[in-house]
């Protein structure tokens, strides 16, 4: 754990300062010049803070269906603690990545809100892990508590698979990869400079260590509370 | 088996001695579409209006009436006997079964109604359409069901409803919408299918799962 | 002044992200310490009893 904490420091450090220092330029000569993407120039460098945020809020609504899976298997309790404390970090995350969208949105589309199909799905996904949470508050029952939101957890990591990889490609939308856009966006598409590849993958790497950092904290936290309270 | 069909006509049964959800249905029905026409008199209204206006009735109708059947179980204490009498799985099976009857009924009388009062809705694709309404009563009870169940064990059911129900069910009834769209105009369009297949593999993922969690919330 | 900050503006955004990081990491540090320490305190506590 000290490994990954110090790591995802490190990482997402040297992240923000080779995403926001290199300068621009329209022939890159040096391997700290970022070639010009055009319809973005400079607003590009968002890429590797928004979609990592995007990215970590999907794996940590993932990983908390799998440990809600876990819990009704093994029903331990340490299972339950982690799907809930997965749940509110993916919501933190997935807030995040609702601003940096909006604000890149208001820069490249003209408004902060276009009713793109990635805007509105993960502002569902918001809606459903906060009715997650308020879900978990109005059971009394411990036992009855942690199975019902545990059954409700798997069926809202279902349709946030639904939400997150399938319908944004099937509507028509702003972002890159919605049905009818023929590319595939700067990313995917392959068609970038490798010193842009190397920060944007470094950054995934950096924000899911830091997740992984997060989630241990807040499970601990879970523990404790847990253990302070029936002691 | 044979306790599947009997719960299944008990709530039949039940249904037809109350008419709660028939009468919520009608209500509703009749207020979208005299509000519509007093609203909007002489002008046409637009397919993508009319098509969610469907979609709307029919969410707000089958949530009122039919997904309440675990609640109101709950609410009688009758949930106790049911599951003295058989599986979890078996009550599970005839909520689901029962419940996508009533939302069949409820979108067949919506269309009546709607081909009755508004002029604008005029069906060219009559087997696409007659698969939309299928497929979306399957999805949208799928999806009704097993929250259904959820919710009856929780508190403050009336506000924990429609949070927990609307974002899960929105795959669906943007999906539908979209259909009922291609089924009201005159055009071909080529990835209707894609819909079918999303709604189909969106509804079986949900009640297979069901299938095999929905034991763990009567479990204490 | 206003020359100063036209001319970089690219650093001025770069320090004041890395501040705001850093303060979540010294914030997130000391969150850490204290839940370090009452782990022990509840292990001592445990072994008391």
């Amino acid at each position: 754990m000290k490994i990954i904490k110090y790591l995802s420091s490190l990482i997402i450090t040297l992240v923000i300062i080779s995403g926001i220092a290199p300068p621009i330029v329209e022939f890159p000569m040096h391997w700290y010049q970022y070639p010009i993407i055009p319809g973005l120039e400079d607003k590009f460098r968002n890429i590797f803070f928004h979609v990592p945020t995007a990215w970590v809020s999907t794996i940590a609504f993932l990983v908390s269906t799998y440990y809600s899976f876990k819990y009704l298997t093994s029903k331990n309790d340490l299972y339950d603690i982690k799907a809930e404390s997965s749940a509110s970090i993916g919501l933190l995350f997935s807030l995040l990545a609702t601003v940096t969208g909006a604000l890149w949105a208001k820069f490249n589309w003209g408004s902060f809100w276009n009713w793109d199909p990635r805007q509105v799905s993960i502002v569902f996904l918001l809606i459903i892990y906060f009715a997650y949470f308020l879900l978990r508050s109005s059971i009394k029952n411990e036992i009855s508590k942690n199975n019902i939101s545990a059954v409700y957890n798997i069926i809202a990591g279902i349709s946030s698979i639904f939400f997150t990889f399938i319908l944004p490609r099937m509507l028509t939308g702003l972002h890159p990869g919605a049905k009818g856009g023929k590319d595939l966006g700067p990313i995917l598409g392959g068609s970038i400079s490798g010193n842009i590849m190397v920060t944007f993958f470094v950054s995934l790497l950096g924000f899911t260590l830091f997740y992984l950092w997060l989630l241990n904290l807040r499970t601990r936290t879970g523990i404790l509370m847990k253990e302070l309270k029936y002691d | 088996m044979k306790s599947f069909f009997t719960l299944l006509y008990k709530d039949l049964l039940c249904e037809f001695r109350t008419k709660h959800a028939i009468y919520s249905l009608l209500v509703f029905v009749l207020t979208t579409v005299l509000v519509l026409l007093f609203s909007i008199l002489d002008k046409d209204f637009s397919v993508e209006l009319i098509s969610s206006l469907f979609w709307i009735v029919s969410f707000f109708s089958t949530m009122t009436g039919l997904s309440r059947s675990f609640v109101l179980e709950e609410e009688k204490h009758t949930i106790m006997f049911l599951r003295l009498q058989s599986s979890v799985t078996n009550i599970y099976l005839s909520k689901l079964f029962y419940t996508i009857i009533g939302s069949l009924i409820i979108n067949i009388s919506i269309t009546i109604a709607f081909s009755l009062f508004l002029s604008g809705f005029i069906i060219y694709n009559y087997t696409l359409f007659a698969l939309t309404i299928l497929i979306g009563s399957i999805a949208l009870s799928s999806a009704a069901t097993i929250l259904s169940a959820i919710i009856s064990r929780a508190e403050f059911k009336g506000l924990l409803f429609p949070l927990l129900s609307f974002p899960i069910m929105l795959p669906i009834l943007i999906t539908s919408v979209q259909l009922t769209n291609i089924t009201l105009t005159n055009f071909t369009f080529e990835n209707e299918l894609n819909y079918l297949q999303f709604q189909l593999s969106y509804s079986t993922v949900l009640i297979t799962s069901s299938l095999m969690f929905v034991k763990y919330i009567f479990e204490e | 002044m206003i020359d100063f900050l036209e001319q970089n503006q690219l650093f001025i955004v770069l320090t004041l992200v890395l501040l705001i990081w850093f303060g979540i990491l010294i914030y997130l540090r000391t969150i850490e310490n204290k839940i370090v320490k009452l782990e022990q305190a509840l292990k001592k506590q445990k072994g008391n009893n």
